[in-house]
């Protein structure tokens, strides 16, 4: 291996390193390993510039946009009190209910936004019953990343492999869906029975259902504070039904999924009129930052040959058998993503996977799709997996019911597993098929 | 979880309710709740009477007291016992009966204390409203809009949540209106020429349980000879002193820069009937005694 090969890997594992133990913030970490690049003379300004995939980049925005809008037009809230209302306090409808829209929601939101919505009505309506809330926060913030899995623009794992992999809207929806939910299901089935007391039904309490009855209200008086301007919530939703049309007929358009979503936000911000400087405060610009130096740093690393390298003497060891090629993608990146960032981690397995599949080929983006749901559903394994567990777990503890890492990898690890152990069925199924 | 625990949790779930819609609409929600809980109970036929009775025991020791709610209760409860052995799916259709009957009177008690209330807005009134008090933003409405009267309002904020429905409904309706911190009210005295208030109940000793804060205002009004005049309906009044009103008092210590705080709160204040200058019921105007 070249000098400059060996400064790249140092610099990617002192990144990651400072990422996984939060020496630094994420898009600072990234961005100073690229400005060490450009030092110690690895890569230039023009290369870095290639290696950034602004696909991904302008679809991140433009999702970001759309959502930020569409947030401010309380429907997400609207929708939420009226899942409240619709479980009646009953615990395990709450679990089953919460659950089910938490994970049809972040199919097509990112994650945190999600959980930033649902969790604190999913805490008021639990502590007000006198019921745990973390187990359903946990169930929640599984659910958000599980069905996150389902679509390109769920999870970010899925907007990068979609993006650099060349992979449709309608493709990732045809396979990802099933795993997705029976995952889910198996996944909401896995904390009723392992905490059946919890979720008894209230019906024979008659001070619990007057008091459900009483906090559905308050709850509705609380969350419901914004006056709503239907008008530009219609114009929000109607935006969000073009975006999402324009992503199903990608192979009749070709538009990719970075100009639907960018050309869409720039709509919606001039038919609503939205400040524009309150909009982009809204967008998560240190996240772009993270995408862009982490693009450059894997950039960098596989044009000094040492992803070819890492492919050739870890992955492709593993032999040409599909099953266990397959597998190990799955499970390698199921656990990588538990323990560490699962953003750097796809960006990173992305040209090992393509080297894989050029010495070793899969029909139907299985080895894909293995990637994607390991990345994704990995994320549920430990309170650091995923953005919308640590974000999840803040809230709790504003709530005043602060979770630790061990806790919360106690409830969310075994879900993880099953989660897994079903793709890993569900690929072998999609293998003994196409093969 | 204990009972007692469990209790709390619901006085505190009311006292919220209660702080951010007023006595009058937590009274019309509880009774409502009791309703469908009743609709959704499942259980034994025996256990029917214990669980109502245990469930009324609750309501009536709420911490504050709801007077009013207790009053409905008590009356259901009466109403109730020849028939708690009629078989189950009579009794609850019986006691959905008499609790929406409750429900009625309330709100048309409510509704005859807010049309009071219209009345005794004048032309060019400018009027202090220092409670969240439902049937205060609907008499605005009913006077401005059914009444045609121009009138003026100054609404003292004490926090958001207090705040926020009734100048939505002000905002909404047309009504003219000033916004302004309820510490700044000695800004305005010179200029406005009503207070109108609320109360949680009156106690025998002649003591209105109010929200807090409002104790501060109605002193100031008294002060400046601004009339004081209390809104009420007659089933808010108690049996009982102030001191079994069950105010809630909680010490609890709040970290501010590192500076530890030791605070008692009281969840209401209490007026002497003597700074209110006319006490308003469904009825009218009531002497005060």
């Amino acid at each position: 291996m070249t000098t400059a090969a060996l400064i790249s890997i140092a610099v990617f594992v002192a990144v990651y390193a400072a990422i996984s133990f939060e020496w630094l913030n994420k898009a600072v970490a990234g961005v100073l390993g690229v400005m060490a690049l450009f030092i110690l003379g690895v890569i230039d300004e023009q290369a870095a510039a290639r290696y950034i995939d602004f696909e991904t980049i302008m679809l991140l925005v433009g999702m970001m946009g759309i959502v930020a809008v569409l947030k401010k037009s309380g429907f997400f809230t609207i929708l939420t009190v009226r899942i409240a209302k619709l479980t009646g306090g009953q615990p395990l409808r709450i679990l089953i209910l919460f659950c089910a829209l938490t994970a049809v929601l972040s199919a097509f939101l990112d994650n945190v936004t999600t959980v930033l919505i649902m969790v604190p009505i999913i805490i008021e309506l639990t502590r007000g019953m006198g019921l745990d809330p973390k187990i359903y926060v946990v169930a929640l913030a599984m659910a958000s990343n599980l069905g996150g899995t389902a679509t390109l623009i769920g999870d970010p794992p899925n907007i990068i492999i979609g993006s650099k992999v060349g992979l449709t809207f309608n493709q990732f929806a045809i396979y990802l869906f099933v795993p997705v939910v029976i995952s889910t299901v198996a996944v909401i089935a896995y904390f009723w029975i392992t905490n059946r007391e919890s979720f008894k039904s209230i019906d024979d309490n008659l001070t619990k259902l007057f008091s459900v009855q009483l906090l559905i209200e308050k709850i509705e008086f609380d969350f419901l504070a914004v006056k709503i301007d239907r008008a530009f919530l219609l114009k929000s939703i109607i935006c969000l039904g073009i975006a999402l049309l324009l992503f199903v007929t990608h192979t009749i358009t070709h538009l990719s999924p970075g100009v639907v979503a960018l050309s869409v936000a720039m709509i919606l911000f001039i038919i609503t009129r939205m400040e524009i400087e309150h909009v982009l405060l809204e967008v998560e610009w240190s996240t772009l930052m993270f995408f862009a130096g982490l693009f450059i740093l894997v950039g960098a690393m596989e044009e000094k040959g040492v992803i070819e390298w890492v492919a050739r003497n870890i992955f492709l060891r593993a032999g040409s058998d599909p099953y266990v090629m397959t597998l190990m993608v799955l499970w390698v990146s199921g656990i990588a993503s538990g323990l560490i960032d699962n953003i750097p981690f796809t960006i990173t397995m992305i040209p090992i996977v393509r080297m894989m599949l050029e010495a070793h080929p899969i029909p139907h983006h299985i080895l894909w799709w293995a990637l994607s749901l390991g990345a994704c559903f990995g994320g549920n394994l430990t309170l650091i997996g995923a953005s919308a567990n640590i974000v999840s777990a803040g809230i709790l503890k504003k709530y005043g019911y602060p979770i630790s890492f061990s806790e919360y990898t106690r409830k969310s690890a075994p879900g993880t597993i099953l989660s897994l152990v079903i793709c890993s069925l569900v690929l072998i199924i999609y293998l003994r098929i196409f093969l | 979880m204990k009972t007692d625990q469990k209790n709390q949790m619901l006085y505190h779930l009311i006292r919220d309710y209660m702080y951010a819609m007023g006595t009058s609409r937590t009274t019309i929600v509880a009774l409502k709740s009791y309703i469908d809980a009743i609709r959704r109970l499942d259980c034994p036929e025996a256990e029917f009477k214990n669980l109502v009775l245990e469930l009324n025991g609750v309501i009536k020791n709420t911490e504050p007291k709801i007077v009013s709610l207790a009053h409905l209760i008590e009356a259901f409860e009466k109403e109730m016992q020849p028939h708690f052995d009629n078989g189950m799916e009579k009794t609850k259709t019986r006691a959905v009966e008499i609790l929406n009957q409750q429900l009625k009177r309330f709100e048309a008690d409510t509704r005859m204390v807010t049309e009071q209330c219209a009345s005794r807005i004048e032309p060019g009134d400018f009027i202090i409203a220092s409670s969240p008090t439902e049937y205060l933003s609907r008499a605005f409405i009913l006077a401005h809009a059914t009444m045609k009267k121009q009138f003026k309002v100054l609404v003292l904020k004490q926090d958001f949540l207090r705040t926020r429905d009734l100048v939505n409904a002000l905002e909404q309706n047309g009504i003219e209106y000033v916004l302004i911190p309820q510490y700044n009210l000695s800004h305005f005295l010179r200029v406005a020429n009503k207070l109108f208030i609320g109360a949680v109940s009156i106690s025998t000793d002649q003591q209105a349980v109010t929200g807090f804060g409002t104790a501060n205002v109605v002193s100031i009004c008294h002060a400046h000879k601004v009339p004081v005049y209390l809104f009420i309906e007659t089933l808010k009044f108690s049996h009982t002193p102030l001191l079994d009103q069950r105010i809630f008092m909680e010490e609890k210590d709040s970290v501010e820069s590192d500076v530890t705080f030791h605070m008692t709160t009281f969840s209401n204040d209490f007026v002497n009937l003597d700074l209110v200058d006319h006490l308003i019921t469904e009825n009218g105007e009531k002497p005060k005694s």
